[in-house]
């Protein structure tokens, strides 16, 4: 155990929603952060050797368990080895199999090591209603979705607008979690991922600026000298398709690691010593005009 | 050469169903016959130890676990009487108060005050409405720390000071560790993420599971029950040559009293290629005593813990009157017949577990895909458990070629529970339901999943024959099998299964001396006493191994 402690991420969705190609392109974006990726080897695509390699990456094959019958769940000894060695890597990442649940396996974010990420669920927009309503795994697929602090709607690029709209619907009712939709070649993985508050041990900074891009908008917000209740108080009225806001607070208390990662919103003490950071937050293109007037409304309550 | 004299040596051959006497010749059967005829084959000791003992051929569990070894480096305190290694029997702890009591006696004679004190075997099923909580721990201790496992494998109660030096009461409450009306933790750990909060006791506990000494006492709890061939079912990670390196010198001990197939889990592994050559590089490493090339698939939960895949109806309501969802798959059902196709073509063995029938639905239907797309003759691909399978799927078992290992232990352990809780009397009745599997014409073996359940050939064919539950009743009595049957299961249904009848499962000229000693005759007492035979002990390829405290 070396004390460290970091973010565990945790990917699911069912076979097939792209599970592999977000941890791609992630990997092809770290901006310095060591991965360690836990994947299930016996996925259609899988990891690219190469990015893996170029980023210093660790790869640990995982696949699913249950202790029901004889302790043979292979995650949990991955996951005491990771917490012996977590001086090796800056961010775990598990891409879980198509059946496998995200809840259990993001809750290992509290144990010793590690401090909790993103739970991403992913549903593909041409199968999700598809799934849903299937006999055999719908039921399954609607837990993994209500796990999710963010959904990514994926393969959009492969329905037209009503059948993208159908798919974000079927989403809505198993979850009120917003849902990310994009050119998923171009949204920002690594904003919305990567943790980064000082003191956990992130490889990069939280930059104040993720530059926007098509899809989505950010904006900066110092909100530094508040309460940190006054803060959480207006995060918690922020626009529901909010997908990410993340700073290290300087509020009246000390300093403060702020996170909103989809619906969940989670706040700690950081070192006195923390650099302090603007708050950056995430948004999809059509919330905008809901996100500066709720930025208005902290703006004027001050 | 040796002769074994008995009252009754029953050879589960039907060429000769019963003797009075075995020939052995190094490590293997020569002959069995009346004294007399055994002479035909030349000068032989006599060795007449067995003299007013039944031999039988050596029992195979083809389901269990190496864990079952390891559980006894700590306290037992779960609710039915359970023997240890040595052959001590460790009462039932019939309420939270016995727990508590146990517990204490244990602590008292415990020398480092620094040791954690790690307890197993707890299952809150038998005291409803009542939870094991921090509270109740700390009555044992305030100062040490304690970790009590429950017999599911997924929670752990642990008390105050595991609570405080964890630091499990700080910050916001969340999923993994529950908290009472006061704003405390109640004690309960749940989950593997949920336990591993406890520093470094899970870590400590889960790996104390497959140490040296756990697997020497698995072997003991073997042979103490007549096993002469154990399986260990997926639990240890094959992948790992330091794993294999351990298990190679330990039953390559002469002292070590057992055969064990060990089974590949894929939650081990990389991937399905890679996996498929591993296994079949295995075989080569595979000694008398220990081998290797068969694979497992967990593909569903158990009923017990509500999370086996059942078909409709599924499972009871809660008793508040809740619907409860269906389980959970481990194994996406699309992609069941890919993997096992890769490890059929390579020319291996699959046992699939498949508590809920609907997952015996979809490993049948991957079983019929693979099968026609490639053909192999004597696969012997088994469905383990079967514990909710029905009639029409063992129709297409017996047409797929398949075999079924039932896991008839659990009428006794929780078919109070399947009667009252999990899924009714109907169905609970229909459970394990070996003589319909029989009639169908599916190769039939029975098991105990041990640590699950304690090993013990002679219960589980009790429970086949009987079906009674801990509170009297008779479930299911149209699914009872003889005494005849129950024991061919644990014999040469076994060994047939794991592709072993050709050297062992029963007695016969050319197979291995591997018996089980018993002090009673089965197939002559009252099927009720089945379970109570006394066991002397084994005897391995020709070398008797008595049980503790016998000679
Ligand atoms: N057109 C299109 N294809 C995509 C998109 N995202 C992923 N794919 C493709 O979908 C297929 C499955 O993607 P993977 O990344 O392997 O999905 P996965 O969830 O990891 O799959 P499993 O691990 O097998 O469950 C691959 O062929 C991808 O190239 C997308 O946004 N658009
Ligand atoms: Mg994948
Ligand atoms: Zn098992």
């Amino acid at each position: 155990m070396t004390g460290r402690r970091v973010p565990l991420t945790v990917i699911g969705g069912y076979l097939g929603v792209g599970k592999t190609t977000l941890v791609n392109r992630l990997l092809s974006a770290t901006n310095g952060t060591r991965y360690a990726v836990l994947v299930n080897d016996l996925g259609a695509v899988n990891v690219d050797a190469e990015l893996l390699e170029s980023t210093g990456a660790d790869r640990i094959v995982l696949s699913n368990g249950c202790l029901c019958c004889s302790l043979a769940d292979g995650l949990t000894e991955v996951m005491f080895d990771l917490a012996d060695r977590t001086d090796e890597f800056d961010h775990v990442v598990i891409e879980l199999s198509g059946v496998g649940l995200p809840g259990p396996v993001a809750r290992w974010g509290r144990a010793p090591g590690f401090v909790p990420g993103t739970t991403l669920v992913l549903a593909a927009a041409d199968s999700v209603v598809d799934r849903l309503a299937d006999p055999l795994v719908g039921d399954t697929v609607r837990r993994q979705l209500a796990d999710a602090d963010l959904v990514v709607l994926t393969r959009t690029d492969l329905v037209d607008t009503a059948g993208a709209a159908v798919a974000r619907a079927a989403i809505a009712t198993t979850t009120d979690a917003p849902i990310a939709a994009g050119p998923s070649a171009e949204l920002p993985w690594s904003a919305i991922v990567e943790a980064a508050p000082p003191g956990v041990g992130a490889g990069s900074e939280v930059s104040d600026h993720v530059p926007a891009g098509p899809g989505f908008t950010t904006r900066a917000i110092d909100v530094s000298g508040a309460g940190i209740d006054d803060v959480r108080a207006w995060l918690e009225v922020r626009p529901a398709d909010v997908w990410r806001a993340k700073g290290v607070v300087g509020a009246a208390e000390g300093p403060h690691i702020v996170q909103v990662v989809g619906r969940r919103i989670e706040i700690s003490t950081a070192p006195e010593s923390a650099a302090t950071t603007p708050l950056v937050v995430i948004a999809p293109d059509e919330v905008g005009d809901a996100l500066d007037q709720w930025i208005d409304r902290w703006t004027a309550g001050r | 050469m040796k002769i074994f004299t008995a009252r009754a040596v029953h050879t589960m051959d039907r060429g000769r169903p019963s003797a009075e006497a075995v020939l052995v010749d190094d490590g293997l059967v020569v002959a069995v016959g009346t004294l007399d005829e055994l002479r035909a084959h030349g000068e032989a000791e006599v060795d007449d130890r067995f003299a007013d003992k039944v031999l039988l051929p050596g029992f195979v569990e083809a389901h269990s676990h190496s864990f079952e070894g390891g559980q006894w480096a700590h306290t037992y305190c779960g609710w039915f009487d359970r023997t240890d290694p040595t052959g001590h029997v460790w009462p039932g702890c019939h309420s939270i108060d016995e727990v508590v009591t146990r517990l204490v006696e244990v602590e008292a004679g415990m020398d480092d005050p620094s040791a954690p004190l790690f307890a197993w075997g707890l299952d809150p099923i038998y005291f409803p409405g009542d939870r094991l909580e921090a509270r109740h721990l700390d009555a044992v201790s305030e100062r040490r720390r304690i970790f009590v496992m429950h017999a599911s494998g997924h929670l752990a109660t642990v008390n105050t000071a595991v609570i405080d030096a964890a630091g499990l009461a700080d910050g916001p409450a969340d999923e993994a560790v529950p908290r009472g009306a006061d704003g405390r933790p109640t004690g309960e750990l749940l989950e593997p993420a949920g336990m591993a909060r406890a520093g470094d006791l899970f870590p400590s506990y889960y790996r104390s599971m497959a140490s040296d000494d756990g697997i020497r006492a698995f072997g003991q709890l073997a042979r103490n029950a007549g096993i002469t061939t154990l399986t260990d079912l997926g639990s240890t990670n094959l992948a790992n040559p330091k794993v294999r390196q351990r298990w190679r010198t330990i039953t390559d001990d002469p002292t070590f009293p057992v055969r064990v197939s060990m089974f590949h889990n894929p939650a081990f592994g990389q991937g399905l290629d890679e996996q498929v050559d591993m296994v079949v590089g295995l075989r080569d490493e595979s000694t008398d005593k220990l081998r290797y090339g068969h694979v497992k698939f967990i593909l569903d939960g158990s009923i017990q813990g509500f999370t086996a895949r059942l078909r409709a109806p599924g499972y009871l309501p809660t008793p508040g009157g809740e619907a409860r969802g269906n389980g959970l798959w481990l194994v996406p059902p699309d992609e069941v017949a890919g993997r096992l196709e890769a490890f059929h073509r390579a020319g291996l063995l699959v046992h699939a577990h498949c508590n809920g029938d609907e997952t015996v639905d979809v490993f049948l239907d991957a079983v019929e895909q693979v099968l026609t797309a490639a053909p192999r003759p004597d696969h012997r691909h088994t469905v383990q458990h079967c514990q909710l399978t029905t009639a029409d799927q063992y129709r297409r078992m017996r047409a797929l070629g398949l075999c079924a290992n039932v896991f008839a232990n659990h009428t006794w352990y929780w078919g109070d529970q399947h009667h009252d809780v999990t899924v009714g009397p109907d169905r609970a009745k229909r459970m394990n339901a070996a003589a319909t599997a029989l009639g169908a014409g599916v190769p039939l073996s029975m098991h105990s999943d041990a640590g699950v359940t304690p090993l013990g050939p002679l219960h589980v064919a009790w429970c086949a024959v009987n079906r009674v539950t801990p509170s009297g009743r008779v479930l299911g009595a149209d699914e009872r099998i003889s005494v005849p049957e129950a024991l061919a299961a644990v014999t040469l249904g076994g060994a047939y299964q794991l592709k072993m009848d050709h050297e062992i499962g029963s007695i016969r000229p050319g197979l291995r001396a591997d018996f089980a000693v018993l002090d009673d005759d089965p197939f002559e007492i009252d099927p009720m006493a089945l379970r109570d035979v006394g066991v002397w002990g084994t005897v391995l390829s020709g070398v008797p191994q008595p049980a503790d405290g016998r000679a």
